[in-house]
């Protein structure tokens, strides 16, 4: 099947200076207590799994995520796939981070892997629910984002969504051989996943490819829900950080506790 | 009298008004010190066209920076994007008068902002029809001031103040709310900071 991406660009602003790709410097959240938690930052080639329940914080995190990579300079790609972009565009906009002038600079490549056949983006994904086309379209956008010669990162929220309508097999063999693409081409990655979208086994089994995962979770304590999280590599084993407690600022975004 | 216009006068060197009568008492008579810009109606005091002024040297502004940072970095960027955007409001109101082209407006306060030393900053496209604004400038207070600061992780744009300032005086100019953006900045290896001025997303 040949398939026609619907991508299309907006009236471009002057071409601004790039920024080189500097494979020694460090990748952050953009949020400082979590930040402080990764002394080094990440390397480039890192990929995130971000697991959390509805509404715990994982796409407030994932916004400032990108926004950490708009401002120091990487093109940075988001795909959206529960609900539309421009709900993105106005939650960033909430924290005064626009993000249009980065779009039309082509510093922020978003696709719509939500709206389908009633999205009105410029860059759709026909048909998610296909791994095999979203993968097609996924690999255009970070070639795109890739040929602008500056670090790469990406941004899909949430992955889980797209991978629920596929047997497990496929879903652990699709993700395994997309983050090694991933990996190969230095793009720093952070997939949101929805806690218990996915069975336990393919959790388990899509946790091992990922080389950090970071928890959001909600606890009961003195009547009140905290939130929290947790972030740990998977290769030591189990999550050897500790629990910490966060909240959510609706001027500024997470705010990790000291 | 805006911190901003303060700032522009102590950079030009130009005179203020008259010394107001105060109270019954003229001003000027009580000047112990020096200038018509800066008049010291008491000691440790300094005024300017009536209002109280101070000046902030590099290594107080930097100082600021790394405690705000200390006790609260989670902040700062949005609140020196919110001191900057007030700052941009008490601009244009400061230029209320001029009430021609908005265009020749803006131009004012760019010219403004150079004066008072915040930075070398140009204007590079003006569309008022869009409404799509883009600067560019050198040698901005932050993204000079960074480097000394020793807070940022890694490089990156760190002009918040001035784009706060940008958003505050257009959205005031053109009655609609918009957001501005770095898109370059020295600090960050950039050749010049550039921003982009569009509206906010409805």
């Amino acid at each position: 099947m040949t398939l026609t991406p619907t991508y299309g660009r907006a009236a471009p602003l002057p071409v601004l200076p790039a920024q080189p790709r500097d494979e020694e410097v460090a990748g952050y959240f953009g949020i400082e207590g979590l930040d402080a938690l990764l002394p080094l930052g990440l390397t480039y080639d890192s990929q995130i799994m971000s697991i959390g329940a509805t509404g715990v914080g994982k796409s407030v995190l994932a916004a400032q995520f990108l926004y950490e990579g708009l401002v120091t300079g990487d093109t940075c790609v988001y795909v959206a796939c529960d609900e539309p972009l421009r709900n993105i565009r106005l939650h960033m906009a909430g924290f005064r981070l626009g993000t249009v002038a980065y779009e039309r600079s082509g510093q922020l490549l978003m696709l719509d892997a939500y709206g389908r056949e009633l999205s009105t983006e410029a860059r759709v994904v026909p048909n998610p629910s296909s791994l095999d086309e979203f993968f097609l379209y996924e690999k255009q956008l970070v070639g795109e984002a890739l040929a602008s010669g500056r670090r790469v990162r990406l941004v899909v929220d949430s992955l889980s969504t797209l991978l629920a309508t596929n047997a497990p097999a496929d879903v652990i063999h699709f993700n395994g051989h997309r983050l090694r693409y991933l990996r190969a081409l230095r793009v720093l990655t952070l997939d949101n996943f929805v806690a218990d979208v996915l069975n336990e086994q393919t959790m388990a089994g899509l946790a091992h490819s990922y080389p950090l995962i970071l928890r959001l979770s909600y606890q009961r304590g003195d009547g009140e829900m905290t939130r929290y999280l947790q972030l740990g590599k998977l290769k030591s084993g189990q999550f050897s950080a500790g629990q910490h407690p966060f909240s959510i600022d609706p001027r500024t975004g997470i705010i990790v506790q000291g | 009298m805006s911190n901003n216009e303060l700032a522009r006068q102590a950079a030009t060197g130009r005179r203020s008004r008259q010394p107001r009568e105060r109270d019954g008492i003229d001003v000027a008579a009580r000047t112990s010190t020096n200038t018509d810009s800066l008049a010291t109606e008491q000691k440790g005091v300094l005024e300017l066209r009536g209002g109280r002024v101070i000046v902030m040297t590099e290594r107080a502004y930097i100082l600021l920076l790394q405690v705000m940072y200390e006790h609260a970095p989670h902040v700062l960027k949005y609140a020196f994007y919110d001191m900057g955007y007030r700052a941009g409001i008490d601009m244009r109101a400061a230029l209320a008068e001029r009430a021609d082209d908005p265009e020749r407006v803006f131009e004012g306060f760019v010219e403004q902002y150079t004066q008072a030393g915040y930075g070398n900053l140009e204007i590079t496209h003006f569309d008022l029809a869009a409404p799509e604004v883009r600067l560019s400038g050198t040698d901005l207070f932050e993204a000079g001031l960074a480097p000394k600061a020793g807070i940022y992780r890694t490089p990156r744009v760190v002009d918040h103040y001035s784009r706060g300032m940008l958003a505050g005086f257009m959205s005031e100019l053109l009655k609609r709310e918009v957001v501005c953006e770095e898109v370059a900045c020295q600090f960050r290896g950039d050749p010049r900071c550039e921003f982009v001025i569009l509206p906010f997303q409805e």
